[in-house]
């Protein structure tokens, strides 16, 4: 072991080159990661030249207080903060404001191939490893902070992300998904509608004759129509030896979950999510309508019940193409169902001759021919989320999905915790995704409801 | 609120509770992201507390869990707690009001380990000075279609000058 005069000598050295990068207002992150460096080198040595308490007291803590004080690391709130809007106006015009946005600077920053190769590192080693051994690709890293969660992904990863389209999901290949930066989207609407239900329209007044005045309105002509993006965090938990093992693209290999989970994580919130808190769902009955005789309501599509109690019947089957209104028909518009109902369609029979309904003529008469996947000349689109046939169940929508709105934020943020699950020989990786979901246009399609 | 139109009453939907053993009637919260109760107690009201409760279908109601809550009149809530109360003397023909927001987040909120509300029911327990006669106000925001259709009202008439 070194002599004290030696340990001091050391100390005194270390402290001072600490104080002279402190002295400097311009240091770099660099440099200001050295101070830290110093900071923790010195601790064992101090605490090995303390012999007696006239060296405590001769000791300055000063320098450790300075270093510590740095802002260093990931930004870090407790506090609530208020939820952002993203305004649409009537000429197109952008403006969002929230926590959260992924900046235009923030994404020319990740999309720099320098960060990809530090959020390499940054999944492999973790924070903590980065800060201390790699300052510099800390420092590029940083670049893709956000705030209090994480980092953003770099774009190459997030577009295999979104591009990927698993084969049992069709859902969110149907709906109208865009991309925003915050939390909540908004868009004008118009709120008058004909005594009909035939039109809607801003334009409103009234016959006004010999006697009467063209009254001013009070009432709006345009109202809003909003949509949340909600927050859903994940994780995914590797074993260290995973990690280790040199033969493992350990980037691919979450990019593919990661990929794989988000499809049948769409697929399901848009199918079932109860709009409180998450996605509304299409087949949640906050989506469907609260009229006795399955009257579309504002955000709800309304339904046309079966003939037949607990069963589809041929004549509802026909009917639902004249159901939707004209404008509303097209090359989208599709019977959406999960695979138990389309086989249960696929056996209806003629009671009186035996043979089958789903036949086109004598093309499809029989078991020879493939049955194919179309009613009364609409595609069927397999939802396996979609219910059962059952009593008052809405086993079936016919229509397009283009009436739901899926806003998706830009940027998924991921962060390596090293430390949660250390003790069983684990790392986790725990990421957020930002979306929502919900039906605004209620005019694109309807359900077909089991009568009960 | 509403961007386009600039009027409360378009973009708040008031909502008529009754009070049945101290209990209000639910609010649904599927079609708006805020809402802020509003309790009235009369000059002869006792020591009064105010507790914000949550269900999924309507019919089993839990406290909602704390550290949620925005705001409460009272002179000393305890931050942070969904339950507001007041003395009698602070609340004698005073509101007392709790406001609640989903925040858009579902967990990982730092520094609190309770997960919020994010079921479709919510009301308030009021567990003193409150008769069958009485009724609470709820107040949504933040809704999804504007403007809201106001069902508890006999009218609604909006007047402007210039």
């Amino acid at each position: 072991m070194p002599s004290l005069p030696k340990l001091r000598a050391d100390f005194k050295a270390a402290l001072a080159e600490a104080e002279a990068l402190k002295a400097n207002p311009d240091r770099t992150p660099d440099q200001s990661a050295r101070i830290l460096e110093i900071t923790k080198s010195l601790l064992p040595n101090l605490q090995s030249q303390i012999s007696t308490e006239e060296e405590v007291e001769a000791v300055s803590l000063d320098p450790y207080k300075a270093a510590n004080d740095e802002s260093f690391g990931t930004p870090y709130t407790a506090k609530a903060r208020q939820s952002g809007q993203t305004h649409i106006d009537k000429n197109g015009d952008v403006e969002d404001e929230g926590p959260h946005k992924l900046t235009v600077e923030k994404f020319k920053a990740i999309a720099d191939p320098s960060y990809r190769t530090a959020f390499k590192w940054y999944l492999y080693n973790g924070e903590k490893y980065l800060k201390e051994r790699r300052p510099s690709t800390y420092k590029t890293l940083s670049a893709g902070i956000d705030e209090d969660v994480g980092y953003f992904i770099p774009p190459e990863i997030m577009s295999e992300i979104l591009r990927r389209e698993p084969a049992p999901t069709t859902l969110a290949g149907r709906v109208r998904r865009i991309t925003t930066g915050s939390p909540r989207v908004t868009w004008m609407r118009t709120t008058y509608r004909d005594s009909n239900n035939i039109y809607t329209s801003p334009i409103n007044g009234q016959w006004t004759g010999e006697g009467r005045n063209p009254d001013a309105s009070p009432e709006p002509t345009y109202g809003e129509a909003s949509i949340n993006v909600h927050e859903y965090t994940g994780k995914w938990s590797i074993s260290n030896t995973a990690i280790a093992d040199s033969g493992r693209d350990l980037e691919a290999e979450f990019s593919y979950e990661l990929g794989i989970w988000s499809q049948l994580h769409f697929e399901k919130y848009l199918s079932l999510g109860t709009g409180v808190g998450q996605p509304q769902g299409l087949w949640h009955s906050t989506a469907i309508t609260s009229d006795a005789a399955g009257a579309p309501e504002l955000g709800r599509a309304g339904w046309v019940k079966t003939g037949t109690t607990g069963a589809f019947d041929g004549d509802t089957l026909r009917r639902m193409k004249f159901k939707i209104p004209l404008q509303y028909v097209s090359q989208d518009t599709s019977f959406i169902m999960n695979q138990a109902s389309a086989e249960a369609i696929s056996l209806l029979k003629n009671s009186t001759t035996d043979t089958y309904l789903f036949q086109n003529s004598q093309v499809y008469p029989g078991i020879v021919e493939p049955v194919p996947d179309r009613i009364a000349g609409y595609p069927i689109t397999y939802c396996q989320f979609a219910p059962d046939i059952a009593n008052d169940a809405y086993a079936a929508i016919f229509g397009s999905l283009k009436g739901y709105i899926m806003p998706v934020r830009q940027g998924m943020t991921v962060r390596v915790l090293d430390e949660i699950e250390a003790l069983n020989g684990r790392r986790v990786y725990m990421f957020h995704l930002r979306w929502g979901g919900r039906l605004i246009q209620e005019q694109f399609h309807k359900f077909v409801k089991i009568k009960g | 609120m509403s961007t386009y139109n600039r009027q409360l009453l378009n973009a708040v939907l008031v909502d008529r509770l009754a009070i049945t053993s101290n209990i209000t009637d639910s609010v649904d919260m599927s079609d708006s992201a805020s809402v802020a109760f509003l309790v009235n107690f009369n000059g002869s009201s006792g020591n009064a507390t105010m507790v914000l409760e949550q269900s999924v279908d309507g019919s089993s109601w839990t406290n909602v869990a704390p550290a949620y809550l925005v705001n409460a009149t009272a002179t000393y809530p305890t931050s942070g707690l969904t339950t507001v109360v007041a003395n009698a003397a602070q609340s004698a023909n005073k509101f007392l009001a709790i406001e609640f927001h989903r925040s858009g987040r579902e967990t990982s909120v730092p520094a609190v380990t309770a997960v919020p509300s994010s079921v479709r029911y919510l009301r308030c327990n009021i567990t003193a000075g409150m008769s069958n006669a009485a009724y609470a106000i709820a107040l949504k925001s933040n809704p999804l279609f504007e403007p809201v259709n106001q069902t508890d009202f006999l009218t609604t008439s909006v007047k402007a000058t210039n």
